[in-house]
């Protein structure tokens, strides 16, 4: 397990990261969403113990963030890294295998990523996505229990981007614990067993892809009804309801099939609001956001 | 040191070789510089003159030792760092300390190759013939001079990014080299050049390689080994600092 106790990292004046609080089991997929500088990096960057927490603790595998055993635990993709142009890529997958207890075997490695034509190509030839795809077999070749990718498809066209996808479901499969930072939510819906969302350092939001999806792709509508919760779950395109006040929120992949059944249904309804959710209207920037969507998840 | 920390150290050293070999911008002035200049200035110049090339044998070997140590470290892990890739080592369970010694040892590979390439232009084409344990000692000078301007290149490498290191590194190449006298002699300079060299790190290692052939009369090595040693010193503690700079967050 991965876990962040109230991990809090300060830059200056700055919190990068504001009190997290987030435990990464084996076999899933943990997705962080978020925009640039929500502090998606920074928490890679703590559980690799490349930087120390300014307040609280990350420990991997029970041993502190950044020891010996936690790196061994760990294998990663790094956003900005770029590895040595000299060697091939046979010459770095098989110097960073000597690193880790137990590696990954390299010929099924090679083959899993589709390595062979470029096998024996020096890093500093290869375009964009076979760059990635060398970044990735690094992040595999120890063959770590956990392994974290960091925006790892930023640049690849959609085929690789779901050979990526392909191949990272497989980690999940084989009981990995993966953490993945992406800005798009397709993505995230596609891998993840669980998204966060993180603006200004926090968690926004904490649910399911569903759950996400439903906030950030549907409408939120609000108004006073004498419907129950069980009344207004059974309508037409309704992701969830919660009662806020005297209130009912209702989120809804389809707002006007909902609010025709609402009314079709013969129930009072008064004082209605429909709001378009929209990743950044839902989770990003305003406070008030982030009480509400605290809720719901 | 376990096994399994020998065995990254082996693929480390192998792997910093052949990175090396395969770079012309570092491969070819670190290799070039000392052979060309030395047959040029030790030799050609000099008419082949056998005391000329022997003197100058010795601080050219000098002069072969700073291009691996300084850049490797200096250009070189600036530009790994820049590029994120430092990052992604440490991260990785090896134990930087073995990236260091790894490039510790590439550096002293490559300096002792030059030397043995500048023992042969002085043996052949200038006829310099030296007792074994001579020629000896001058090898091991050289390999042993390489460690302590790696710490000086580590020391700048690990501070400044890589364009400003690549201006740095070059300033205190060609600095050390041209101020300690190890392209000519101080003795011939002007006055304050030999002032000027007994503050260059570059000098003192210098004049332990003419004491190694016998080339100084009276006077003593001690001043020139202390002084050696002192600047290894200063340059492992810069080299710790800077050190200490970058894991301060770990």
């Amino acid at each position: 397990m991965i876990e962040f106790i109230s991990a809090s990292k300060r830059f200056g004046d700055k919190l990068a990261v504001d009190g997290l609080d987030l435990k990464v089991e084996r076999g899933k997929l943990t997705a962080l969403l978020g925009e640039n500088g929500a502090g998606k990096s920074t928490s890679i960057s703590m559980a690799l113990g490349l930087l120390k927490p300014s307040d609280g603790s990350v420990s991997v595998a029970g041993a502190v963030a950044g020891s010996y055993h936690a790196r061994r635990s760990i294998g990663a993709m790094l956003q900005s890294a770029e590895l040595p142009e000299q060697l091939t890529t046979a010459e770095h997958i098989r110097l960073f295998q000597t690193y880790y207890p137990k590696p990954a075997p390299f010929d099924t490695l090679a083959e899993k990523l589709g390595l062979g034509p470029i096998l024996n190509q020096r890093y500093g030839t290869m375009s964009g996505g076979q760059k990635r795809r060398v970044q990735l077999a690094l992040a595999l070749c120890g063959n770590a229990d956990f392994i974290l990718l960091d925006e790892p498809t930023v640049g690849l066209d959609i085929e690789a981007r779901h050979t990526f996808w392909q191949v990272i479901r497989e980690l999940v499969d084989e009981g990995r614990g993966v953490v993945l930072t992406t800005h798009y939510l397709e993505e995230a819906d596609a891998l993840a067993n669980r998204i966060l969302v993180m603006a200004e350092g926090r968690i926004v939001a904490d649910g399911s892809p569903a759950d996400i999806k439903a906030l950030a792709g549907g409408k939120i509508i609000e108004c006073r009804t004498n419907a129950t919760e069980a009344d207004l779950m059974a309508l037409a395109a309704v992701e969830s309801v919660s009662p806020v006040g005297d209130r009912m929120r209702i989120t809804s992949t389809a707002a006007e099939e909902t609010l025709k059944a609402l009314f079709a249904g013969g129930y009072s309804v008064e004082d209605i609001s429909v709001e378009r959710a929209g990743l950044e209207a839902a989770f990003l920037g305003l406070t008030g956001n982030k009480n509400r969507i605290g809720e719901v998840a | 040191m376990s096994a399994a920390t020998l065995g990254i150290l082996n693929a480390e050293c192998r792997t910093e070789m052949l990175k090396a070999w395969r770079m012309p911008s570092f491969a070819i002035p670190t290799l070039v510089f000392p052979l060309v200049f030395y047959a040029m200035f030790g030799v050609v110049l000099g008419g082949a003159n056998v005391d000329r090339a022997t003197y100058m044998l010795a601080t050219y070997g000098i002069f072969a030792a700073l291009g691996p140590s300084l850049f490797s470290f200096g250009v070189a892990i600036a530009t790994e760092r820049d590029r994120g890739w430092l990052e992604v080592k440490r991260a990785s369970p090896m134990p930087i300390s073995v990236l260091i010694a790894a490039r510790m040892v590439m550096a002293m590979v490559f300096t002792m190759l030059v030397t043995l390439a500048l023992f042969a232009i002085a043996f052949f084409a200038a006829d310099v013939r030296l007792a074994p344990a001579t020629w000896a000692s001058l090898m091991a000078l050289n390999m042993f001079t390489a460690v302590p301007f790696s710490l000086l290149g580590l020391a700048i490498g690990l501070r400044v990014k890589a364009q400003a290191a690549a201006a740095i590194t070059n300033l205190f190449f060609f600095g050390f080299s041209l101020l300690g006298g190890l392209w000519v002699p101080i003795t011939v300079m002007p006055k304050i050049m030999g002032q000027i060299a007994l503050v260059m790190p570059s000098f003192h290692f210098g004049e332990m390689a003419l004491w190694a052939i016998g080339a100084k009369e009276g006077g003593s090595p001690m001043l020139n080994i202390s002084a050696a040693l002192g600047f290894s010193i200063l340059f492992a503690f810069l080299a710790a600092r800077a050190w200490g700079h970058m894991d301060k967050d770990r």
